[in-house]
């Protein structure tokens, strides 16, 4: 099942755009509100090809309905553009079911003003060999719908520590120190909401973890051609398999959420936690990344940007010349700034 | 005709400026200054040497310095008050005074600071002096000894004592700030591009997280005493909260 929006006044393929967040074609200008699409709406675009055997989507063929050609997808696509004509065009039925998403965050950043921010922060990255900032090579530019797990958990913490008030005073010539000893217990009920896990195998999970955060006030309810002129894929891991992840991450929370509910010792010692969290919800959903391809001193480097907020995540080069200067520059400013107070406090220059 | 008038007011009047100083040091320096070797410790060549680098403590700080060797003083006399009896006889009120007393068996040499130097001149400081011009008092090298003191003594009257501080020595602020830099340089670089921007708090929904059991229970209280550092070195005459001066509290050798 092949989705591929024509414009019908000119017949062109229409894209989702990013200014507007409607259907648009480049065409002729004409642009369709997506909120219009039921999914009955699409079925006049729809055309079903080669219905094979193979079962799980594994190599299933698809044939594009512009030119006729084989799309050459692979196993996790539900969107991409024919690699002969260049039409964009959404597997359906990679994206029913199971395979549902329920929300998506349209892109709200184009190809342009991603490739411009890119570049923007080359340009001020500030360890960065000189090279890398002006050989504004960007090989390639993919503009992606991520499948993450949006997951809503409960959790419940106990813990037990040990505290402790200092009290200082003087006696005479003697200073005492009064401390005293406390057994303190918390038990905490904690929810957390929309808590995103990429599931998708081929997205490193340390880019897209420093994506976030995505702003949810403006993820729709998912319609397919949202996707139309981006490349999509379909998770990897089930809501299950990705939970781990979330737990951990989650404790690390609960531990901070403890901590902050014990305030006014001197001295805090968390003898011993215990949290246990439960999945609510999980909603699969489609997060817009502009993932950029940059070609630099014969190897390739991957950022992630996110396409709502721009926020840029990937680890550059380093420039050994100039991670040691600023060093070099801190040091000596911080070094000017001490020597400026003891000659402020009456002491020599140095 | 004018302006050569004002030239000739200009030049009267820097004339004025630059000789004013060197007339009232002149004028005042030697006199200020007192090396009275009366235990005959320091060559006379010698003292003439002692008395410019005294000088240069007067023209600076406007401190007079004595340096006062007697044979008639021991360790197990009220040296202090012996000092203080000796400054009083002089009419200046910023004092420093060295005292070495040459009572064979009993030998003892300490300072004083008067005035403006009972302030920078510490107790602290002056046990400092004491203790760097020892050796040299008990190799019986009275001028380098003299000479050292001089020389600390001008040191300390340019900086404050609170700057004593390793805080402020320029050797450790130097490692300490490369240290700085170099771990905030680091981290920067650490974390160029990879910076984590959500937080504990991000995704807690708070109307639904409480705490929903606790309790602190007091069990027991611990009490430390700790005297409080002596900010004077040994010093059992002179100093105090009440003294006219800082002392040293002198040193046998
Ligand atoms: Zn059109
Ligand atoms: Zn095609």
């Amino acid at each position: 099942m092949v989705i591929q929006y024509k414009c019908p006044d000119c017949g062109a393929d229409m894209v989702f755009d990013s200014k507007t967040a409607r259907l648009h074609c480049d065409s002729c200008g004409h642009s369709e509100v997506i909120e219009d699409y039921e999914a009955e709406d699409f079925q006049p675009f729809e055309q079903h090809f080669h219905t094979s055997a193979f079962e799980g989507g594994e190599a299933r063929q698809y044939q594009c309905n512009s030119c006729g050609a084989i799309l050459l997808t692979d196993k996790d696509t539900t969107a991409t553009t024919c690699s002969f004509c260049g039409s964009p065009v959404v597997l359906g039925d990679r994206l029913a079911g199971v395979l549902a998403p329920s929300k998506v965050i349209p892109f709200a950043i184009s190809r342009k003003e991603a490739e411009a921010a890119f570049k923007k922060w080359c340009h001020h990255g500030m360890f960065m060999p000189r090279g890398f900032k002006q050989a504004d090579r960007i090989k390639k530019l993919t503009g992606m719908y991520v499948p993450f797990w949006l997951y809503d958990v409960q959790g419940h913490g106990e813990a037990f520590a040990h505290c402790t008030c200092i009290h200082t005073y003087d006696e005479g010539d003697v200073t005492v120190t009064k401390t005293s000893h406390f057994n303190v217990y918390r038990k905490v009920d904690a929810r957390y909401s929309n808590i995103p896990a990429d599931a998708s195998e081929k997205m490193p999970d340390s880019l897209m973890d420093r994506l976030e955060p995505f702003d949810y006030s403006n993820m729709k309810e998912f319609n397919i051609p949202y996707l139309a002129g981006f490349i999509s894929e379909k998770y990897n891991y089930t809501d299950k398999e990705m939970f781990p992840r979330i737990q951990q991450r989650v404790t690390d929370y609960m531990k901070d959420y403890i901590l902050s509910s014990i305030a006014g010792y001197s001295s805090v010692h968390i003898l011993n936690c215990d949290c246990n969290i439960g999945q609510r919800s999980a909603e699969y959903v489609l997060f817009p990344v502009w993932m950029v391809y940059y070609d630099y001193d014969h190897s390739e480097y991957t950022f992630a940007m996110n396409g709502q907020t721009g926020k840029i995540a990937g680890r550059p080069p380093l420039s050994k010349a100039k991670v040691i200067g600023s060093a070099a520059v801190v040091t000596l400013a911080l070094f000017i700034i001490c020597r400026i107070i003891t000659v402020l406090m009456g002491g020599p220059v140095l | 005709m004018t302006a050569y008038i004002k030239y000739i007011h200009k030049y009267i009047f820097i004339l004025l400026l630059v000789a004013l100083p060197c007339l009232v040091c002149y004028s005042t320096a030697d006199a200020e200054t007192v090396v009275k070797d009366d235990a005959g410790i320091i060559s006379d060549s010698k003292e003439d040497e002692l008395q410019n680098l005294c000088d240069k403590i007067f023209k600076e700080y406007n401190t007079s310095v004595y340096i006062w060797t007697t044979p008639y003083i021991s360790g197990s006399m009220d040296f202090g008050y012996e000092m203080e009896q000796f400054v009083s006889a002089q009419q200046d009120t910023d004092v420093i005074i060295l005292m070495i007393g040459m009572y064979p068996g009993d030998r003892i040499y300490e300072i004083q600071g008067y005035g403006v130097a009972k302030d920078m001149l510490t107790d602290r400081r002056c046990g400092k002096i004491l203790d760097c011009m020892h050796s040299y008092m008990t190799d019986g090298q009275y001028y380098a000894a003299v000479e050292k003191f001089c020389n600390m003594a001008y040191t300390y009257m340019g900086r404050p004592p609170k700057l004593d501080s390793m805080l402020f020595s320029p050797i450790v602020q130097f490692i300490l700030c490369l240290l700085a830099g170099i771990v905030s340089v680091a981290l920067a670089a650490h974390n160029s591009g990879m910076r984590i921007t959500v937080n504990s708090y991000t995704y807690l929904n708070k109307n639904n997280s409480r705490v929903i059991g606790r309790f602190d229970r007091y069990t027991h209280t611990t009490v430390t005493r700790t005297p409080k550092p002596k900010t004077q070195s040994g010093s059992s005459r002179g100093g105090g909260g009440g003294s006219s001066h800082s002392s040293g509290g002198g040193r046998s050798f």
